[in-house]
């Protein structure tokens, strides 16, 4: 591996890497790690919550570098029901913690200006909240519940990943409008500050969608279909 | 790099100037279209190219000297008449340049380099012709491509390009971010929507 030395390694310490890249504090509780992790190195860490030192090290690297992508060896060895319990751990982060908070915060800046923005955008979000939510229960319910059949070695005939991929809507869209029109077209309202911090989380919300859908198109999909074609 | 598209509809004159362009190292090729279909214009919008070379015989007689169109529906600001052969010369000086296929490689290089060096007289305006606010408002309302092309009496190929602009010039993708676009910029009235 040519950029070996530019991404992340097991014997880097944990805090280092969250001093160079502070945005993978987000990751942490979706592998159950907490903070305080004093000297210890990100291997140790690995080992004592249980996770594949590995697996880790791909996701943060996936996270952090646009340019990174895991080399064919790295992909092979990811475990299936581990990248689904994280995905699965990401899904339940961003329909409990982040979607709810941009509601509030956007609620907290719309209700004091004019009534028709108001209703539109709440309607408009209220639009998105449906479309994420519907896309990540039918991963739920439909595809991992498949995925974790073919791992462990039962036959589905109705299904493919294929039609997964067919379907595997585009998430990204109306969060991206969301953020424009906050940036250029809401006029002003007296929510300066708010409207500051919902538009950085928003980027960060992004960020995070767009990573998990590359886990989901590099890794996980390429995975089954090879499971599938041992059948 | 200067990038660059043709619209050219003999293969062996595209595949010729492209040559010509490659083997001068300072062009890189957006995109070449020969064959005569609708959707030339779309495939150089979402190229990006800086320049678009363009045989004005692609063009229906009566459209070949709107240039100006041409930028709308391409977005591309410097557009340059191939001549292979008759060219009207009301048609040719509404272009911002012309190449003809006699030219050397180094004239036609010349030429274009210095259409890229010269300013563009104004940077890229954002806001939505009147068309456009016009479709606008149609898709906050909900309406078809179909629809829009009827009641404005438009291709629906014309009708999807003018979208792909709004989308650009506003950054906003999705039907219900334009929706909202239309309330707040007062396109609309919240009642009409259903």
């Amino acid at each position: 591996m040519t950029h070996a030395t530019r991404h992340y390694t097991a014997d880097m310490k944990m805090f280092a890497l969250v001093e160079t890249d502070h945005r993978l504090l987000l990751l942490l509780p979706r592998f159950n790690i907490e903070l305080g992790f004093g000297e210890q190195s990100i291997r140790t860490a690995c080992q004592k919550h249980d996770i594949d030192t590995d697996f880790f090290l791909m996701i943060c690297n996936i996270y952090s570098f646009e340019d990174y992508m895991p080399d064919e060896e790295t992909a092979q060895k990811v475990d299936v029901c581990q990248l689904i319990a994280y995905l699965s751990k990401s899904h339940g982060y961003y329909l409990n913690h982040r979607l709810q908070a941009i509601n509030r915060e956007l609620q907290a800046i719309i209700k004091n200006g004019e009534k028709a923005h108001a209703t539109i955008l709440t309607r408009f979000f209220k639009e998105y909240e449906k479309e994420i939510s519907d896309h990540f229960t039918y991963e739920e319910n439909v595809v991992f519940p498949y995925i974790l059949g073919v791992a462990g070695g039962h036959k589905n005939t109705d299904y493919r990943i294929d039609k997964f991929e067919e379907n595997h809507t585009n998430i990204n869209d109306k969060l991206s409008d969301l953020k424009n029109i906050l940036i250029k077209y809401l006029p002003e309202t007296s929510a300066l500050e708010e409207r500051m911090n919902l538009i950085f989380n928003i980027f960060s919300f992004e960020l995070d969608l767009r990573k998990h859908t590359l886990l989901e198109d590099w890794i996980l999909v390429p995975k089954v279909r090879q499971m599938e074609l041992l059948w | 790099m200067i990038s660059v598209a043709i619209v050219e509809p003999y293969p062996v004159i595209a595949k010729g100037i492209e040559q010509t362009l490659r083997d001068l190292k300072t062009f890189e090729i957006a995109t070449v279209v020969t064959e005569h279909c609708q959707f030339f214009l779309e495939r150089v919008l979402s190229s990006h190219p800086d320049i678009l070379i363009i045989n004005p015989m692609m063009l229906d007689l009566k459209k070949r000297a709107r240039v100006e169109e041409l930028i709308e529906l391409t977005g591309c600001h410097r557009v340059v008449a191939l001549q292979s052969g008759f060219l009207e010369i009301e048609v040719a000086r509404r272009y911002h340049a012309v190449i003809d296929i006699a030219n050397t490689p180094e004239r036609i290089a010349s030429k274009l380099r210095k259409l890229v060096e010269t300013e563009l007289s104004e940077p890229e305006n954002n806001e939505l012709s009147s068309r456009e606010q016009e479709i606008l408002v149609c898709v906050a309302k909900g309406m078809m491509n179909k629809e829009i092309a009827e009641k404005h009496k438009l291709s629906i190929h014309t009708v999807i390009t003018h979208r792909k602009n709004i989308a650009r010039k506003t950054g906003i993708k999705s039907v219900s971010g334009l929706t909202v676009f239309a309330i707040l910029n007062n396109l609309i009235g919240i009642e009409e929507i259903e």
